[in-house]
C-alpha cells in the first residue's frame, strides 16, 4: 500500500477545512458556547447537593469531556449519504483506492483541523478556568495517545454507521443516534462515576466508554492500568473494523448508484 | 485482440413503487411492492485497443449503468466483463488505475478546494511523475486552458469550466481507456469545439481508447466511426455511423417549380413526394436512383426554378431509432 497516495486524502481534508475562516471562527465560538452551557447545567445540579462530588470536580470532569468530544468529532455520515443520494459516489468508487482507507484518511485530516481549532482553544479554558488541571508529564503523554486512540475508535464508529447508509440512503438519522447513544454512554454528557454500577456494567459492553472516560481518568491521573486502557481502546478498534469490513461486502453488494 | 470484453451482460434493480396520495405514501411505507427493472439486458460488447466509440441510446436505456459495470463500480447481474483481461469489480483498484472516467453530471472534483488541489491529489492516488505531470499539465493548456482558473475554487468555475478541467483529469494518468458519459452535456459550442478537440488529440496521439456515451449528435458526428445504439437496456445497432444513417434516411430534393400542384412524378426509387413550406419535396432512394437521374426526369416535364439537394438528416436518424427502433 502506498502511504504517499493515502495522507494526500488526509492533506484535503485539512485544507478543506482551513478554507473558511468564518466556519473554523464559528466552530471556535460553538465550543465555547457549549462549555458555557455545561458549566450551567452542573452548577445547577451541584446545587441540589445530592452528588457526591463537589461542583469542582465535576466541572474538571465535564469540561475535559468536551475538550476530548469536540477533539475527536467525525462525520463520516453526512459525506456519504450525501454521494449516495446524489449518485456521485461513483467518483469516490472509480479511484485507485480503497474506499475505506481514502475515507479513513479523508477523516483524519478533518478531525485533525477539528483538534487544532475547537479541542485545543476548550482544553486552554479549562485548564484557566474550570478547574481542568496539569496532568503530569507522562500523564499528559498518555493522554495524547489515548486521544489518538479515541480519535480512531470515532472514526471507524462514523465509518461503520456510514456503510449503513447504503441502505438507508440518508445519512443524517444515523449520525444523530450515533451521536446520540456515544454522548450518554460515552461519559461526554454525563460523568459516568455518576452511573450507579450496574447501569455502568452494561455500558462497559460497548466501547463508548472507553471513547470519553478512559481517556479522561488517564488525564486526571486515576487510571489503574494505563495500558489496559490502552488494549481495550484497540480492542474497540479492531471489533469495529471488522464489523465495518463485513458490512462494505455487503454494501457493495446493494449499491445501485441513483440517477443518471 | 479487443481490449474490452463484455458476454451476455445483464443488470437488474429492484425499485419500489411509490403509492400515490397519502394513503399511497403511507401504504408504500409501511409495505414496499418491488419491481425489477432490467437496465441492461444480454449485451454482448467488444471494443479493440485505439478505438473512439460512440454509445448512444435515449434516456434511461442504460447507457450509464454499462459503463458503471465496464469501470467496475457496479457488479453485474450476470454475464461476463474483461477489461485488459481483467473483472474489472473483482480487481477494482487495479482496473481503475488503467482507467480515467468522467461523469458528465458529477463531478468529481474538490468542491471547495482550488483546481490544482485536485490535480495534486490525482497526480498523488494515480502516481504520476513529475515531470510526466508538469509536462501533461502543459499539453492541456494548449488546448483546455486550465492555467485561466487554476488557483481558483472549484465551486467559482462555471460549468464549462468545470468540464475542461473533468477532462483532463480523467486523461492525466494516460490511462488505456477513458469513459466519458455525457462529457458535452449543457455546455455552449465553443466549450463543446474545445472538448471534442482534445478528446480527438488524445485518441490519435496516445492511443487511447475512448468510449463515449452522449445526446449530442456533434459529439458523435465528429468524434466517433463506430457507434453502438441501446434501447431499453438492449444493443440495437453496432457498426459505422454511415451505415447507420443510410439505412434509416433518405436524400432530398427540395425544388421551386411553376404550378406545383399539378407535379405527379411515378419513378422507380422516389419514396414521396411533399408539399412543404420550402417548396416541393422529392425524398428518393439514393441506391435506387441517382439525383442526377432523377432531376433529369423532373426537367424533361416541369419548368424548375430553383432546386437543392438534402443530405440525410443524422439527428432524424438517431430521432427515429430511438422512436421506432431497428
Amino acid at each position: 500500500m502506498s502511504w504517499r497516495k493515502y495522507l494526500s486524502f488526509t492533506r484535503v481534508g485539512l485544507r478543506e477545512g482551513f478554507q473558511y475562516r468564518s466556519d473554523a471562527l464559528s466552530g471556535i465560538g460553538a465550543t465555547m458556547i457549549s462549555l458555557v452551557l455545561f458549566y450551567f447545567i452542573w452548577k445547577a445540579i451541584s446545587a441540589s447537593g445530592e452528588l457526591a462530588q463537589p461542583f469542582s470536580v465535576i466541572i474538571s470532569y465535564v469540561a475535559l469531556a468536551r475538550v476530548i468530544d469536540n477533539a475527536t468529532s467525525a462525520d463520516l455520515e453526512n459525506w456519504v449519504g450525501d454521494r449516495i443520494r446524489k449518485g456521485t459516489i461513483v467518483n469516490e468508487l472509480k479511484k485507485p483506492v480503497s474506499f475505506r482507507l481514502q475515507l479513513y484518511f479523508y477523516q483524519l485530516g478533518k478531525s485533525s483541523f477539528k483538534m487544532v481549532v475547537r479541542g485545543i482553544p476548550a482544553l486552554i479554558v479549562g485548564i484557566i478556568f474550570l478547574n481542568v488541571g496539569l496532568p503530569s508529564l507522562t500523564g499528559g503523554l498518555y493522554f495524547l495517545v489515548s486521544l489518538f486512540l479515541t480519535l480512531n475508535l470515532a472514526i471507524f464508529l462514523s465509518y461503520t454507521t456510514s456503510i449503513l447508509v447504503f441502505w438507508t440512503k440518508v445519512g443524517w438519522s444515523l449520525r444523530m443516534t450515533r451521536t446520540m447513544v456515544a454522548g450518554l454512554f460515552s461519559g461526554a454528557m454525563i460523568p459516568l462515576y455518576l452511573v450507579p454500577d450496574s447501569v455502568r456494567a452494561v455500558f462497559d459492553l460497548t466501547p463508548f466508554p472507553s471513547m470519553v472516560d478512559a481517556p479522561i481518568s488517564i488525564y486526571q491521573g486515576t487510571a489503574e492500568n494505563v495500558f489496559s486502557i490502552f488494549g481495550v481502546q484497540m480492542m474497540w478498534i479492531l471489533i469495529l473494523g471488522v464489523l465495518s469490513e463485513v458490512l462494505w461486502r455487503k454494501a457493495t453488494k446493494k449499491l445501485t448508484v441513483q440517477g443518471g | 485482440m479487443s481490449l474490452i470484453k463484455a458476454e451476455d451482460l445483464s443488470k437488474t434493480f429492484r425499485i419500489y413503487s411509490q403509492g400515490e396520495g397519502i394513503r399511497g405514501y403511507l401504504k408504500s411505507f409501511v409495505r414496499r411492492d418491488y419491481e425489477e427493472v432490467h437496465a441492461v439486458e444480454g449485451l454482448d460488447l467488444e471494443i479493440s485497443e485505439g478505438e473512439m466509440i460512440g454509445y448512444i441510446g435515449s434516456n434511461g436505456a442504460g447507457k450509464s449503468t454499462t459503463v458503471k459495470m465496464l469501470t467496475g463500480i457496479l457488479e453485474p447481474s450476470s454475464g461476463t466483463i474483461e477489461v485488459d483481461g481483467r473483472d474489472p469489480h473483482r480487481h477494482r483498484k487495479k482496473n481503475a488505475m488503467n482507467i480515467g472516467v468522467v461523469f458528465g453530471q458529477k463531478t468529481q472534483l474538490w468542491w471547495d478546494l482550488p483546481v490544482k488541489e485536485s490535480f495534486k491529489l490525482l497526480k498523488e492516488i494515480y502516481e504520476v511523475e513529475d515531470e510526466a505531470y508538469e509536462e501533461r499539465i502543459d499539453e492541456f493548456n494548449e488546448v483546455l486552458q486550465l492555467d485561466e482558473f487554476w488557483d481558483q475554487p472549484v465551486r467559482k468555475l462555471s460549468l464549462g469550466q468545470k468540464m475542461r478541467c473533468e477532462l483532463a483529469a480523467a486523461f492525466l494518468h494516460h490511462p488505456k481507456i477513458v469513459y466519458l458519459d455525457e462529457p458535452t452535456i449543457g455546455l455552449d459550442v465553443a466549450v463543446k469545439e474545445r472538448i471534442r478537440d482534445f478528446i480527438r488529440k488524445m485518441n490519435e496521439e496516445k492511443d487511447i481508447t475512448v468510449m463515449l456515451t452522449t445526446h449530442d449528435i456533434g459529439d458523435i458526428e465528429d468524434l466517433c466511426e463506430r457507434i453502438v445504439v441501446l434501447d431499453a437496456g438492449k444493443k440495437i445497432y453496432d457498426g459505422s455511423l454511415d451505415k447507420l444513417v443510410n439505412r434509416f434516411s433518405s436524400r432530398r430534393l427540395v425544388m421551386q417549380i411553376n404550378r406545383p400542384e399539378d407535379f405527379d412524378l411515378d419513378v422507380e426509387g422516389v419514396k414521396e413526394v411533399k408539399h412543404t413550406e420550402e417548396g416541393l419535396e422529392v425524398v428518393f432512394d439514393r441506391e435506387v436512383i441517382s439525383a442526377s437521374d432523377l432531376m433529369r426526369i423532373i426537367l424533361e416535364d416541369y419548368d424548375v426554378q430553383d432546386f437543392q439537394i438534402r443530405e440525410p438528416d443524422i439527428e432524424e436518424v438517431v430521432k427515429k431509432v430511438y422512436n421506432e427502433g431497428i
